[in-house]
C-alpha cells in the first residue's frame, strides 16, 4: 500500500544520478560542496525522494493525520492503576480483607490473597473532573487535556513479552516497534536527526533494545538511543573533536573518491544515496547537539520542566528533549522511567517516582500547548501492565504484576479532552466496561497519525504483517 | 457411548428401543420432540439462512473460519473456534459469544453489519438450552482454501527437478560454464550486451571478499597481478576454499538463516554459555564441505542418526538456538512459541516455505493448512523442554557413549590419583592455619596483620579442610574457592620456609594433574521425553483449545506418497530424523533448489529468487528458471556439496563482468547480470577488513565468543550478564566470533546491517543511514584502526607520501591509485589541518579512515 512520490521534474532518478555521475558529482562537487549550506539549499539534490535510497523520506499517511508526532512516556515495570489514575474506594474499605479472584496464570501475579486499598486520595480535577490521585499534584492542572484509559488489558504479565507488546504488539521479540512502523507510514519530517529517538534517561525497559527495534524492517527504521548528558548520539563526534572545516575537508576528499568511483558505476542509486548519507551525517554533528542543548532554554523554562529540583531533574530535562526533538519535525520520540516494578514498598515507590516525573511531564504538556504543539502531538503515558489490587498490607507492602486491567493516558495529537474511558470492577482486577486491549490502542495511535491499522503492512515472511497483528479497532470514542 | 452424529434423526426413531437406553447418559441425542423442532423452524431456520448462510454454507459455496452452519453436524462440529453449538450447553457454544459480541474480536455478523436482536439472542440461547434440536441432516465437509493436488502440479517449486539442457550461446566464449551460457542465453534474447571484464585486481578483491570475507594483502595482489598464466585464478580460488577463513565467511551467512544466538532474548537475556560450539560446528562443517544433506540431517536430528557424535549433536543446537521466554507466566505457551519458532525456521531455512502463517489457521495464500502446520510441530514436540539452571537453557555433555565414558574413566582415574596429593595438600594448610587461629585466640601484638583476621570465617574453613571434598562440597559449598585469596596470605605469613616449599610442590603437583583433565564437552541441546505426548490442533493456535489428534507428517503438497514413517530410537522418537531424511529425500527438489539459490545470492548480493526464505506461491518465479533448475540438478549430483558449487560460480565468466554496463542507459538491472552487481558488504567484512588493513586482525579461531568495547551507557535492564570487554588482541579477533546478545546486538555491527537473531533472516536489507556514515567516520573502533594503519604505512612505506598513498590504496582497495586519486590524496596529505591536535590531526591517520568510508572499500565492485 505504500506510495512512492515520483522524483521530480519528470525525470528518473537513474537519469539524474547518471548525469551527476558524469559531470556534476566528478568535477564541481568539491568545490560546491565547500560552499557552506551547499546541501541543505539543495535538498532534491542530495536527498533522494523516493524511498528506495532513503528509507526515511517523508510520505503522507492514508488520510489527514490529527497527530504529527507522538511522545510516549514510558513508565518501565508498570506503574499501579488503584494508586494513580483509577480510584477504588470499594478495594480501599476492604483492606486487609482475604480475596479470591477468578483468574488464571498468565495475565496477573497474584489472584488471591489480601486486599491492598491505595493509600492515596483522589479527587476530580479541571472542568471535566477527571480523577487523579495525589500523587500528580501538577498534572492535575493539565487535567483538561487528558484522556485517562481504565480499562487497559494486555495478554502477559510478565516484563519482557509485556514490554513487547506493548511497544511492538507482539509479545514475541522480532518484530518493528510502534515508532518503526510511525518511520515506515510517515517517514521523517527532519532528514538532519533521526526521525525516532528513544531517551532512556531515567530507566531502560525490559527486553532493552527489542523495544526499540525495526524488527524485520530495514534497521534505518529502528530508534536511535540518545545520551542523557555528553555526546547525544553515538559517535556524532569524532574521539578527538574535530572544527568544522577540517571535517569539512575531509569530507571533500571523500567526495571526490565516492564520485570518481560513481562514475565507474553509473545508474547505482544505493552508491549515490550513500555519498548522500554523508552529507546528512555532517550536518547531523550539528544538529543532533543544538537539538538537546538546554543551555540556552531560559530559566522560567527549565523551571517549568521541574529542572530546578533534585529529584525532577533528569527525567525533565529528557521531557524538554522531547519538546525540543519534536519541534524539529522529529517524528517519533519515547521516554523511559523507571523503575515502577514495586513488588515491595508499593507505596513510597510510587511517590518516588510521581515526584521525578509529575511535574516534568505537567510542564510538557503546559510548554506543547502554549507553543500551539499539543493538538498535532500525542502523548502517551504508561507502562507494560498494571500492579495487583492484591498485594502486601504489612509496612513496604508492594503489588506484583497484573494485565487484566490498569491505566494509561493519553493527551494532544486529536484525543478527546477532559475524558475517562472504560473502567475496570469495583476491586480493580478485571477491565469489565469497554475493555480495551493493547491492539486497540495501537489501532487508535496509528489512526491519530493517519492509518487504517489493518492497511498499514509490511511483507514480511510470505505474510503482510501489521502491528495490530490480526486484532485491535480504533476507539472512536476517544478521537476528537 | 454416544451414538454416531451422523446418524440420521429419522433412522434414530426407527430404531426406538434404543433411544430409551442411551437418553439418559448421551444429552446430545435426545431426540428432537415436535416442540423443539417447530421451534427450530420458526426462530432459529430463519436466522440462520438470513443471517449466517451467505458465509457459511454449501448453497453459498463458502465455509468461513472453516464453519458449515447447514447441517446439524456442522453446527455442532463448529469451525475454528470450536463447536458452533454444544446442545444444552449455552455457555460452550461459540454461535452465542458471536452473535452476542462478547469478544470485539469475533463479532458475527461481521463487519458492522446490524448486531441481532436481543429476542432473537435470547430464542438461540433457549434453543440451545432445550438440546438444539435440529432435523438438518447431512455430512458436514467445510471447503479447502485450496486445492493441494492443483498447487503440487502448478507451482514450479513443488515439483520433481526438470532436466535441463544446457543452452548454446551464440558468442562461444560463453560456453565454456553452463552457467554462463545461461546467463548470455537471456542477455541476448533481451537485447543485452554484456559488460568488458573486470580488471584482474578487481576480480581479486571481489572473490578474496566473497569466499574468506577478507581483502588479499599487498603481496596477494602483486602475485597475482605477476601471473599470466591461464590457471591463476583457479589456483586464487582453490586456495581461498582451502582457508579456515572460508567457513568463518560462509558459517555468518548459514547464522543469519539459524536465527542464532547465544542468549534467551525477553526480560532476562540470560545466557546460554555453549552456543558457541554450534557456532563452532558451522564453520567447520563448511570448512570441511559437509555435504548439504548431511548438513541438514546434523541439524534437526544429530543426536538420532547412527554414528551420533559430539559434532553431530552439537549440531542440534540449531532446534533451540532461538529465543526463549523462559520468566513467562504462561509456560505451556512459551513452550509452543518454542516449537513454533523450530517449526518456522525449519521450514523457512531448508524449504523455503512460510509455514509458520498456518498456525492459527490455514495459510492465506499457500496451499498450507493448520493441519499441515501441526503435523510438522510433532516432529519436535517429543522435545524435552528443559529451562536449566540460572536459565541458561539445556546443558547436555556430547560425545559417542564411549567418548563420554572414556572422559568419565580418565576424570575418575585422575580424582584417584591426586587423592593423597590434595589430602597431603589439605593436612598442611590445615597445620599451618590452626596455627593462625591459635594466634587469632592470643595477645593483640600476635594477632596477624594480613589474610585471614576473623575467627568465625577461619573457623569455618578449618571445619571445611577438616573433610574431604565429597562431604566438604555438600557442607561448605565453594567456601575455600571464595576465601583461596586469605588463606594464602594467611599461609604466606604464617608456614614456615619448609612448610611453604611443601605446599608449593603440592600445588604443583596437582596442576599437573588437572592439566590433563579432559576438556567437558557440553552444548546447549534438548533431549526428548520417553513417551512423546499426543499431538494435536491447537484452534486459533492456542494452547488452551486443542482440537483434532495429528501424528507427525511433512507438509501435504510436498508429499507424492505416504508420509515417511519415523522409526523409533533407544532415546528418541525418530521424527526429527524421519523429517531430516525426507527433506533431503524425496523433498530434495526444494532443498536443493532453495540452498543454491542462497548460495548464489551470497555470491552476486542479488538472487535468483526475490525472497531467499519464501518458494511458495507467494515467492513467485526465479529470474532465470532453467539456471536454478540447473544449479539445483548439479548441486544433487555432485554430492550437495558447496565447494564444488562455488567453484564453478566464482570461475565463471558471469562471475568476472565488469560493474561498468556496456550501455548504462539500457539500465539492465542488476538481476540480468549484463554487469557485475554492485553490493554493499556484510557487517562482518567490513568490520574484518579494517582490521586486516590496520595489521591487527587476529586470525585466531573457534572457542567462546569475543567482547569488544562498545559503548555501554544504553543497556537494558536485561544487561544481567555483563560485558566483560575483551582484551586488545582477542577484541581484534573476526566479527563471526563476537558474542551475539539478543537485547543488546553489537552497536558496530547491527549498525551495519547485521540481522536481528529472533527470525530466521534469508536477506539481509541494505538501507543507508546517517548512523552508519558516523559510525564509520567517527566510531571509535574506526578512530583507532586508522591510527594503527597509518603506523603500519608509516612502517612499511617510509616517510615517502607517494610510496604511503600506493600502500594504503593497496591495503584497503586493493589497487594502485588513479592518476586524479593520487593529486587528491598528495593534497591532502601536504597541508596540515588547522586547529587540530592529538592523533587525529595527523593527515595519514585521517587519509586512512577516509579510505575506510569510501564507497569502493564497502562495495563488491
Amino acid at each position: 500500500m505504500m506510495q512512492h512520490p515520483s522524483f521530480p521534474c519528470g525525470r528518473t532518478r537513474r537519469e539524474l544520478l547518471w548525469e551527476a555521475g558524469c559531470g556534476f558529482f566528478g568535477t564541481a562537487l568539491t568545490s560546491l560542496l565547500a560552499t557552506d549550506g551547499f546541501f541543505s539549499r539543495q535538498a532534491s539534490a542530495d536527498m533522494p525522494a523516493d524511498r528506495e535510497n532513503n528509507p526515511s523520506a517523508p510520505l503522507p499517511p492514508h488520510f489527514p493525520a490529527t497527530a504529527k508526532a507522538c511522545i510516549f512516556l514510558y513508565m518501565v515495570g508498570g506503574p499501579s492503576h488503584v494508586d494513580t489514575f483509577d480510584p477504588k474506594p470499594v478495594l480501599t474499605s476492604r483492606h486487609g480483607q482475604k480475596h479470591s479472584f477468578d483468574a488464571s496464570g498468565a495475565k496477573t501475579q497474584k489472584s488471591n490473597g489480601t486486599l491492598k486499598g491505595s493509600p492515596f486520595t483522589f479527587a476530580r480535577h479541571g472542568s471535566a473532573g477527571v480523577e487523579i490521585s495525589e500523587l500528580f499534584p501538577a498534572l492535575a492542572t493539565q487535567a483538561d487535556e487528558l484522556c485517562v484509559l481504565r480499562s487497559m488489558t494486555a495478554d502477559s504479565s510478565a516484563h519482557g513479552s509485556a514490554s513487547l507488546q506493548m511497544n511492538t504488539g507482539f509479545l514475541r521479540p522480532g518484530f518493528p516497534s510502534l515508532g518503526s512502523w510511525s518511520m515506515y507510514g510517515l517517514g521523517s519530517e527532519n532528514q538532519d536527526l533521526p526521525g525516532f529517538v528513544v531517551l532512556p534517561v531515567s530507566g531502560t525497559p525490559y527486553a532493552g533494545a527489542q523495544n526499540w527495534s525495526a524488527g524485520f524492517m530495514p534497521a534505518a527504521f529502528q530508534g536511535t538511543a540518545f545520551n542523557a548528558k555528553g555526546e547525544p548520539v553515538a559517535n556524532l563526534q569524532s574521539a578527538s573533536g574535530i572544527a568544522a572545516a577540517e571535517q569539512r575537508r575531509r569530507l571533500d576528499l571523500l567526495n571526490t573518491f565516492n564520485a570518481q568511483h560513481l562514475r565507474r558505476t553509473p545508474a547505482n542509486d544505493e552508491l549515490a544515496a550513500r555519498i548522500a548519507s554523508y552529507e546528512l551525517a555532517y550536518r547531523m554533528q550539528a544538529a543532533a547537539p543544538e537539538a538537546v542543548d538546554l543551555s540556552r532554554e531560559p530559566q522560567a523554562m527549565t523551571r517549568l520542566y521541574g529542572l530546578d529540583q533534585r529529584e525532577s531533574e533528569t527525567f525533565g530535562r529528557g521531557c524538554l528533549m522531547a519538546r525540543r526533538l519534536v519541534e524539529r519535525g522529529v517524528r517519533f520520540v519515547q521516554l523511559f522511567h523507571g523503575n515502577w516494578d514495586t513488588h515491595g514498598d508499593n507505596d513510597n515507590a510510587h511517590r518516588r517516582n510521581t515526584l521525578q516525573t509529575d511535574r516534568p511531564i505537567a510542564g510538557l504538556l503546559q510548554d506543547l500547548k502554549q507553543r500551539g504543539l499539543l493538538d498535532s502531538t500525542l502523548v502517551i503515558w504508561g507502562g507494560e501492565f498494571g500492579r495487583t489490587p492484591i498485594g502486601g498490607v504489612e509496612k513496604n507492602g508492594g503489588r506484583d504484576h497484573h494485565a487484566l486491567g490498569f491505566s494509561m493516558w493519553m493527551a494532544g495529537g486529536g484525543i478527546r479532552k477532559g475524558t475517562m474511558y472504560g473502567g475496570t470492577d469495583e476491586l480493580g482486577f478485571n477491565a469489565v466496561d469497554s475493555k480495551m486491549h493493547i491492539h486497540d490502542l495501537h489501532a487508535t495511535i496509528l489512526h491519530l497519525m493517519g492509518f487504517d491499522h489493518e492497511q498499514l503492512t509490511y511483507l514480511h515472511n510470505g505474510r503482510d504483517y501489521r502491528l495490530t497483528d490480526v486484532h485491535g479497532r480504533v476507539i472512536h470514542d476517544i478521537v476528537a | 457411548m454416544c451414538l454416531d452424529s451422523r446418524m440420521s434423526w429419522r433412522g434414530l426413531v426407527a430404531a426406538g428401543w434404543l433411544l430409551v437406553v442411551v437418553s439418559s447418559t448421551c444429552l446430545a441425542v435426545d431426540p428432537p420432540t415436535p416442540q423443539g423442532l417447530d421451534f427450530f423452524e420458526r426462530k432459529i431456520r430463519p436466522v440462520l439462512v438470513k443471517a449466517c448462510y451467505d458465509c457459511h454454507s454449501v448453497g453459498a459455496g463458502t465455509s468461513e473460519g472453516n464453519l458449515l452452519l447447514d447441517t446439524r453436524a456442522g453446527i455442532r462440529k463448529g469451525g475454528s473456534r470450536g463447536p458452533a453449538v454444544v446442545p444444552g450447553q449455552p455457555a460452550k457454544s461459540s454461535l452465542l459469544t458471536a452473535i452476542r459480541h462478547d469478544d470485539h474480536e469475533f463479532e458475527m455478523p461481521p463487519d458492522g453489519a446490524e448486531k441481532l436482536s436481543a429476542a432473537v439472542i435470547a430464542d438461540f440461547t433457549t434453543w440451545i438450552s432445550m438440546g438444539a434440536p435440529d432435523p438438518r441432516d447431512g455430512e458436514s465437509k467445510p471447503f479447502a482454501r485450496f486445492d493441494v493436488a492443483k498447487a503440487r502440479k502448478e507451482h514450479w517449486a513443488f515439483q520433481p527437478l526438470q532436466a535441463v539442457t544446457v543452452p548454446v550461446a551464440a558468442d562461444p566464449a560463453w560456453n565454456a560454464s553452463p552457467i554462463d551460457a545461461f546467463i548470455r542465453t537471456v542477455l541476448d534474447e533481451r537485447g543485452l550486451m554484456p559488460a568488458g571484464e573486470a580488471e584482474p585486481l578487481s576480480w581479486l578483491r571481489r572473490v578474496h571478499l566473497d569466499l574468506v570475507g577478507l581483502p588479499p594483502t599487498p603481496d596477494e595482489q602483486r602475485a597475482f597481478a605477476a601471473d599470466p598464466s591461464p590457471q591463476a585464478r583457479e589456483r586464487v580460488v582453490d586456495g581461498l576454499l582451502r582457508r579456515p577463513q572460508y567457513g568463518e565467511r560462509w558459517g555468518r551467512h548459514w547464522l543469519d538463516v539459524a536465527r542464532y544466538a547465544e542468549t534467551n532474548g525477553y526480560e532476562h537475556d540470560a545466557l546460554r554459555p555453549h552456543s558457541w560450539r554450534y557456532r563452532d560446528w558451522v564453520i567447520a562443517a563448511f570448512n570441511q564441505d559437509l555435504p548439504y544433506d548431511r548438513f541438514v540431517l546434523h541439524q534437526l536430528a544429530g543426536d538420532e542418526v547412527e554414528g551420533s557424535d559430539a559434532a553431530s549433536q552439537i549440531a542440534t543446537s540449531f532446534l533451540c538456538i532461538g529465543p526463549f521466554d523462559h520468566v513467562s507466566n504462561d509456560g505451556r505457551k512459551a513452550e509452543f512459541d518454542l516449537f513454533d519458532d523450530m517449526v518456522g525456521t525449519t521450514a523457512s531455512a531448508f524449504l523455503g516455505l512460510t509455514l509458520q502463517c498456518a498456525r492459527c489457521h490455514d495459510h492465506k495464500f499457500e496451499p498450507l493448512s493448520q493441519a499441515d502446520y501441526y503435523r510438522l510441530l510433532a516432529a519436535f514436540e517429543p522435545l524435552k523442554i528443559d529451562r536449566g539452571e540460572n536459565q541458561a537453557g539445556p546443558v547436555r555433555e556430547v560425545g559417542t557413549p564411549a567418548e563420554i565414558e572414556a572422559r568419565r574413566a580418565a576424570n575418575a582415574a585422575l580424582d584417584t590419583e591426586a587423592a593423597p596429593i590434595r589430602l597431603d595438600y589439605d593436612a598442611t594448610r590445615l597445620a599451618v592455619l590452626e596455627r593462625v587461629a591459635r594466634r587469632l585466640d592470643g595477645p593483640p601484638q600476635d594477632r596477624p596483620k594480613k589474610g585471614l583476621q576473623d575467627t568465625k570465617a577461619l573457623t569455618q574453613i578449618l571445619d571445611a579442610l577438616r573433610l574431604v571434598p565429597p562431604e566438604r562440597e555438600k557442607k561448605f559449598r565453594g567456601l575455600l574457592t571464595r576465601e583461596d585469596g586469605r588463606i594464602e596470605q594467611s599461609l604466606a605469613v604464617e608456614a614456615t620456609a619448609e612448610e611453604l616449599a611443601r605446599l608449593a610442590g603440592l600445588k604443583e603437583k596437582i596442576a599437573a594433574l588437572e592439566a590433563r583433565r579432559p576438556e567437558p564437552m557440553l552444548a546447549s541441546i534438548f533431549s526428548e521425553h520417553a513417551k512423546p505426548p499426543v499431538s494435536r490442533i491447537l484452534l486459533r493456535g492456542e494452547h488452551t483449545m486443542p482440537g483434532d489428534e495429528v501424528s507427525f507428517a511433512p507438509p501435504e503438497v510436498l508429499l507424492a506418497g505416504p508420509p515417511p514413517e519415523p522409526q523409533p530410537t533407544a532415546t528418541t522418537a525418530g521424527r526429527r530424523l524421519a523429517l531430516a531424511r525426507w527433506i533431503t529425500g524425496p523433498a530434495a527438489p526444494l532443498a536443493a533448489r532453495v540452498m543454491v539459490n542462497r548460495l548464489w545470492q551470497y555470491h552476486f548480493g542479488v538472487g535468483l529468487m526475490n525472497d531467499a526464505n519464501d518458494f511458495g506461491i507467494a515467492g513467485g518465479t526465479p529470474t532465470h528458471p532453467a539456471l536454478l533448475e540447473w544449479l539445483a540438478n548439479d548441486f544433487v549430483r555432485g554430492g550437495w556439496t558447496f565447494k564444488r558449487l562455488h567453484r564453478a560460480i566464482v570461475l565463471s565468466r558471469t562471475y568476472r563482468l565488469a560493474a561498468t554496463p556496456t550501455d548504462p542507459q539500457a539500465q539492465p538491472g542488476a538481476e540480468t547480470y549484463a554487469a557485475w552487481p554492485v553490493h554493499r558488504l556484510d557487517a562482518e567484512p567490513i568490520r574484518d577488513a579494517i582490521l586486516a588493513a590496520s595489521g591487527q586482525l587476529n586470525l585466531k579461531s573457534t572457542g567462546p565468543s569475543i567482547h569488544p568495547p562498545f559503548d555501554q551507557k544504553i543497556v537494558g535492564n536485561s544487561a544481567r550478564n555483563d560485558w566483560k570487554q575483551s582484551e586488545p588482541e582477542e577484541a581484534a579477533r573476526r566479527s563471526v566470533y563476537v558474542f551475539a546478545k539478543r537485547a543488546i546486538p553489537y552497536p558496530d555491527l547491527s549498525i551495519l546491517g547485521q540481522p536481528e537473531s529472533s527470525v530466521s533472516c534469508g536477506k539481509r536489507a541494505v538501507a543507508t543511514t546517517s548512523v552508519q556514515a558516523l559510525l564509520l567516520l567517527n566510531g571509535k573502533f574506526v578512530a583507532r584502526q586508522g591510527e594503527l594503519m597509518a603506523a603500519r604505512v608509516r612502517q612499511e612505506a617510509g616517510e615517502d607520501p607517494a610510496a604511503q598513498i600506493g600502500l594504503a590504496f593497496a591495503l584497503t582497495l586493493c589497487r594502485p591509485p588513479r592518476p586524479e586519486e593520487f593529486e587528491a590524496a598528495r593534497g591532502f596529505l601536504a597541508s596540515a589541518p588547522a586547529g587540530v591536535t592529538g592523533p587525529a590531526a595527523d593527515p595519514l591517520t585521517a587519509f586512512c579512515v577516509l579510505l575506510f568510508n569510501t564507497n569502493e572499500f564497502v562495495y563488491a565492485n
